[in-house]
Formats: structure tokens, sequence, C-alpha cells
């Protein structure tokens, strides 16, 4: 192995995170995150009791809501996405989930049905029937995950906004939040849903969308980070209470745009 | 405007303190091993097959099923042998010496690889039927007995996850 000229001779008492081992163990994820977490992080968080983990816990979290906050500020509702042509569509796309290929559990479209509730005024659960028959959108854009990776991939579906419109969604509440029968809860801010990026989508590269990419719906957004894309979704409810979600309870970021 | 700007820098501040902490951590142990590598990889992998064109395998990175993904080769051109027997190859490049067969194409010494060992990772792909020392120990792979499969066909094969 060949030892890299820049790694220091020495490096700075790892013991402190001893103290911490229970909130860096909370972020089991990935190592990028554990790393985040690190020595060097929490001699930023100035005046706060190391050796306590609730105040780290709640300052590293003060930031991420502070970032959330900038990043809504800063996100515009009207600019789109780059998008790619269709040559350069990775077929099949990646697949990723917080579990191995092999648990993934297949939804029947037959019978399966998308829940709406929350601030709506129809509440008439649909059908994928019924979902292909509101306007298609096809957009062919970059999937970049947290992890790092990204690939380009082609959805099709009706934009989140247009299936808003149809449930008579009360469009100024806050939140878009979205069950799965994958037990992965998400959510999103009601600017996103109404961005024309913003697709319920039903295929890949044209095709109806296959099982370990979360046949019969998931949501693709093009202005946020992967893990804001659901898949097998099962239900969505408009709430103007913070609905959470699978890794931001883990303590990734809510508002994730890119 | 102003505002907005003024805004942005704040977090762009508080995030870079955040990340900067990630400089001094360690990390898992290079080529470590994961659990799932020890037996029933390849059986997961088979899990969920997915079409894919032949065509679309060349040059894409072979690479280890651990945490930091090390790279093993390079698929070949033709991607996809069939063998006398039938039986379907992915010829893969193996890296060679210093891993500059696989980032040149130079010097690395083709294998078949039995395509039920490979995986699908994105964009790349993942060995899942065999270690590094196996796919070392492959036979220099030549052309004869062996046809190419044409670059059009559309083949099955299983799907994995990252291993980071």
């Amino acid at each position: 192995m060949i030892r890299s000229p820049f790694r220091p001779q020495a490096v700075p008492d790892a013991g402190i995170l001893d103290n911490h081992r229970a909130l860096v163990r909370q972020v089991t994820r990935r190592g990028m995150f554990r790393r985040g977490i690190s020595l060097g992080a929490l001699t930023m968080l100035t005046g706060c009791n190391l050796s306590d983990d609730a105040s780290v816990d709640a300052a590293l979290r003060a930031v991420s809501a502070f970032n959330d906050k900038v990043q809504a500020l800063l996100f515009d509702p009207n600019k789109l996405a780059p998008t790619y042509p269709e040559s350069m569509v990775l077929k099949p796309p990646r697949f990723n989930a917080y579990y191995p290929i092999d648990k993934v559990r297949p939804v029947d479209g037959a019978t399966w049905k998308l829940e709406v509730s929350g601030r709506v005024s129809d509440r008439a659960p649909w059908t994928t029937a019924r979902l292909a028959a509101l306007p298609q959108t096809d957009m062919v854009i970059r999937h970049v995950c947290v992890e790092g990776w990204d690939y380009i991939g082609e959805w099709s579906g009706p934009t989140l906004k247009s299936f808003l419109h149809s449930v008579g969604a009360d469009l100024n509440a806050r939140y878009v939040a979205f069950h799965t029968a994958d037990d992965y809860p998400s959510s999103i801010d009601m600017a996103t849903a109404l961005h024309p990026q913003t697709l319920l989508a039903l295929t890949y590269a044209r095709e109806t969308l296959p099982d370990p990419y979360g046949y019969p719906v998931r949501l693709r957004t093009s202005t946020k980070l992967g893990y804001k894309n659901p898949k097998w979704i099962t239900a969505i409810e408009v709430t103007n209470d913070y609905p959470g979600g699978f890794w931001e309870k883990s303590g990734f970021g809510w508002f994730a745009g890119i | 405007m102003q505002r907005r700007a003024l805004v942005a820098l704040a977090g762009a501040g508080l995030i870079g303190a955040v990340a900067a902490g990630g400089a001094l951590a360690t990390s898992t142990t290079p080529g470590q091993a994961l659990p799932s590598m020890t037996g029933d990889l390849k059986r997961r992998a088979a899990a969920f097959p997915q079409p894919v064109r032949v065509g679309d395998l060349a040059g894409r990175a072979v690479l280890g099923p651990m945490e930091a993904q090390p790279l093993y080769g390079r698929v070949d051109a033709p991607p996809v042998v069939r063998g006398a027997d039938g039986t379907l190859f992915l010829v893969v490049t193996r890296a060679g010496w210093l891993g500059l067969g696989a980032w040149m194409g130079l010097g690395g010494t083709p294998a078949a690889v039995p395509l039920d060992d490979a995986a699908l990772l994105g964009e790349h792909i993942a060995l899942v039927g065999l270690t590094r020392a196996e796919l070392d120990a492959l036979p220099s792979f030549r052309d004869a007995g062996a046809a190419p499969v044409p670059a059009d066909t559309v083949i099955r094969m299983g799907i994995v996850g990252p291993f980071h």
C-alpha cells in the first residue's frame, strides 16, 4: 500500500469521539456522515458542552434546520434543472435502497391504490390507470445521490402539480408527504412539489417502471438529492405539520436541494 | 437580493464548518470485505435481473463488492461471448500491473467471467461471484471457440446497490 505524502504523521486524539459514540452510531448509513460528525466539526460547536450528547445533537440539527431555510430561500420555482439527450440515459438505472436488492418487496399494480389525505378536497384513492390518464411529462435528468454517485435517467409520468390540482390540494400548505410500501416516509416543500420537473414517475426509459425502481409509482424531482425520491408510493398527504423522513430522522438534511 | 446573498454566505459558512471536520476522521479499512461478500451476494444479486444491451457493457469498470469498490478491470469489446455449450461470459480485461491495463487497455490480460458472477452496479459492473484472487487465476481468454454476442442483443443481468 502506498502511503500518501499528504497524510499527516500524527492525527488528533480520537478519544473525544468515544464520548459521542451513540450519536455517531445513530447515523449508521454512510461513512461520509460519520466523518462529518468528527473531531473537527465538534470543535466548531463553541459554547456546547462536548460531553453532553443532547446539546451536540441539538446544535447540529439547528445548523441543518438553518441550512434548510437558506436552501428554501434560494430555491427558484421557475428554474429548470439541466436536461440531457436520450442517448445518455443509463439502462437499466442504478438500484439503491436502505436494504439490499433481495429485500425488495414488489407491489401488485393490479390491486395497488394510492391513498390521498390531508388538506385536499378529493380523497378518493387512485389507480395506476387514473394516474396514466393525467397528462404525462417526460424528462431526462441527472439523479444525484448524497453518497457521491450520479446517473442520467429518463422518467415519465404526471407532474405532481397536476396530481395536486386534481385532488383539490391546498397549494398554500407547507408540505407534501409520502408513504411507501417499503416503510420509507418522505416529504418535500410545496414549492418543489409544484416545480415542473417534479413527477410521479410511472416509467423509466419509456418502459413501465421495473420492480426494483419503485413500481408502480415513485417520486422523481430534478431539484433534490436522490434520497428525497421515495419509491413504491402508497399514500400522499398534504399538510402543514412537518412530516420529516426516513434519513432525516437520522440527521440528513431535509431540504436536500441540488 | 442583497439579503439573499448574505443568507447564502452564512449558510455556506456553516456547511463548510461541518464539512471541514471530515478531513480529520478515520475511515473504514479500505478493501475490507462486507459480510454480504461471504457467501450469498451472488444469490442476492440474482433476485431482480434486468435487461441490458450487450453493446452498453463495453468499457465499464469492474469493481470489487466492498466499501472501497476497488477497480479489478474493465469490460472488453466485444463484451459478451457465448461458449460452446451456450453459456454466456463477460470478457474482462484485468487491471494488471499498477492497474494500467484497466485504465488504458494496455498490459492487462482478458478473462472470461461467467455472466452470473457479475452484476450491474449502476454504470459499473460488480464482481459478485468471484474474489479478486479467483479473477486473477482465470486463464487468459482466447477467442477460439467462443462466439461474440452481437452488440444489439439484450441479455439479463443481476443488479446490486452501492457497497459504500
